[in-house]
């Protein structure tokens, strides 16, 4: 099967039993069908579940801290791990962020690479 | 099904053997088991081997088969389990499951890991996982969840952190572990930040380690002694894969708690002591609420009330846990299992918890999605 690389965030909704999955799933996880998958649109928007800071990170990967999150997402009700782009001490629970597409290449698997960054509130917005 | 009972038991201290082999440490373990045992090894007709990271870190495969063979045990059906940080633990579960199915009447399960590398850090566990594609190790999955049961629990970062001072406590009279030193709470809240709120002594540290167990029937064991340790539950779960899934009490350890106290007849009410999986502290907090020793939201009070203590209601973690004996993967599963075998013998030394008949392992591994890949639990009796 050929990988496809796009850069957009996918994720798979099953028709049979109406769950949502991301990333993408080829046989859905949830009822194990692959007759019905219908790939979706993610609300990217969210509201961070749990946060943390890491001083370490994987091999290979540049040193810390870096913010980390897991956000639930508007619409799928998803709960998504991805680092947070903001400053330690501003990470909190039940910030709104939303999930954007990292600025580097897709991988050969097609893995699209993904964090959250703080999204303001329009409540916010409007006492400007 | 028929009753299985552990006939002998063997481990070394955990600790750095940065110049010896996975076989020498196995070896260790297995001789040690087969004496304790009292069995000349050309009884033993199987073999469970638990090792995670042995073709990662040294290259090598067949695990089991090095380790056995140093022993003698030649021939013979021999299988590796990898299931990450409950390697162990899997392996013994199969061998008991051999038995207990009727296939053997004597089978070894043993677990060696070397995880001291020359280069330190955090372990790595490679990327299956997009978590893990996108950067989270281990404490920081913990961090997430101790961040999240603080919010929603109204605990402190120091009430989870004084898990720490009780296991270190605890290791100072076990000479198994491989960190003897008792910590205070402000050493363990200044030591330094690995993710927060878990600081480095909170965090299990790396440990090289071998342990090992000789299974038989009940019937055969009562050709040895008159009151075997038995097996009286034995399972083995993968996570749920529920999305969303609260992070902050793993599912899967509620699921498998409820099938091991079915399977035993017995309930929580009824375990004299517990060796569990305190990979972090808030992990240790976690479990005693999934495992059914308190309820949700009432494992710090539970720790703070003495509980949990060598001398509390349900001991856990006599032995230091994974905090202070340190965690080679696959050795692991088994040491805890080792050390309940002695406790329930009245061979625990120093550290013997008085008139223990019942004791519970638990033990998991890996992160799949928001649960764990693999979780065990084992309640032993006597």
């Amino acid at each position: 099967m050929a990988v496809e690389r796009t850069r957009e965030l996918r994720a798979t909704r099953c028709n049979r039993c109406g769950r949502t999955f991301f990333p993408a799933k080829q046989v859905c996880p949830g009822c194990s069908t692959d007759e019905e998958i219908a790939v979706v649109e993610l609300n990217p928007r969210g509201t961070t579940y749990s946060v943390a800071v890491q001083m370490m990170m994987p091999h290979g990967c540049e040193p810390g801290p870096y913010v980390v999150c897991y956000a639930d997402l508007e619409g799928s009700g998803l709960r998504v791990f991805g680092r947070l782009e903001c400053a330690p001490e501003e990470a909190r629970i039940g910030m709104p962020v939303e999930l954007v597409v990292d600025d580097r290449e897709v991988a050969s698997d097609g893995f699209v690479y993904y964090h959250f960054r703080p999204v303001r509130r329009e409540s916010e917005e409007n006492q400007k | 099904m028929r009753d299985v009972a552990i006939l002998g038991v063997g481990m070394i201290p955990f600790g750095r053997y940065l110049n010896r082999r996975l076989g020498d440490l196995g070896r260790e373990a297995c001789w040690l088991a087969i004496k304790d045992a009292g069995i000349s090894p050309e009884l033993v007709e199987a073999g469970y081997m638990g090792n995670a990271m042995g073709a990662l870190l040294q290259g090598e495969m067949g695990v089991g088969q090095t380790v056995f063979a140093e022993v003698g045990l030649f021939g013979i059906p021999v299988l590796n389990v990898e299931n990450a940080c409950a390697s162990g633990s899997s392996a013994f579960g199969e061998a008991w499951m051999a038995v207990a199915a009727g296939r053997y009447d004597v089978v070894i399960a043993a677990g060696v890991e070397k995880t001291y590398t020359e280069k330190g850090g955090v372990l790595y566990i490679g990327d299956a996982e997009p978590e893990l594609r996108l950067g989270l190790v281990l404490p920081g999955f913990f961090a997430l969840m101790a961040n999240r049961y603080m919010e929603e629990h109204g605990v402190t970062a120091e009430q989870i952190a004084k898990v720490s001072v009780k296991n270190h406590r605890n290791a100072v009279i076990n000479p198994y572990a491989q960190y003897r030193r008792e910590v205070t709470l402000e050493e363990v809240m200044a030591s330094p930040m690995v993710a927060n709120p878990l600081t480095v002594l909170q965090c299990c540290p790396r440990a090289d380690g071998a342990a090992a167990a000789i299974l038989v029937s009940a019937e055969y064991a009562r050709r040895f002694t008159t009151s075997p340790v038995l097996v009286s539950a034995s399972v083995l779960g993968s996570g749920l894969g529920e999305n969303p899934s609260d992070i902050i009490h793993f599912k899967m350890n509620e699921v498998a708690a409820r099938r091991a106290y079915d399977q035993a007849c017995l309930g929580p009410e009824d375990v004299d002591l517990v060796e569990l999986h305190d990979c972090f502290t808030i992990a240790e907090v976690q479990h005693y609420e999934t495992l059914g020793f308190c309820g949700r939201g009432e494992g710090v009070r539970l720790l703070e009330d003495g509980d949990t203590e060598p001398t509390g209601r349900v001991p856990v973690n006599v032995s230091g846990g994974l905090l202070s004996r340190g965690h080679p993967l696959g050795a692991t599963g088994i040491a805890q299992i080792v050390e309940v075998v002695w406790q329930l013998r009245g061979q625990a030394g120093e550290r013997q918890v008085e008139g223990a008949r019942v004791g519970l392992a638990h033990c998991m591994g890996g992160i799949k999605g928001q649960d764990a890949q693999a979780t065990t639990i084992h309640i032993v009796r006597r």
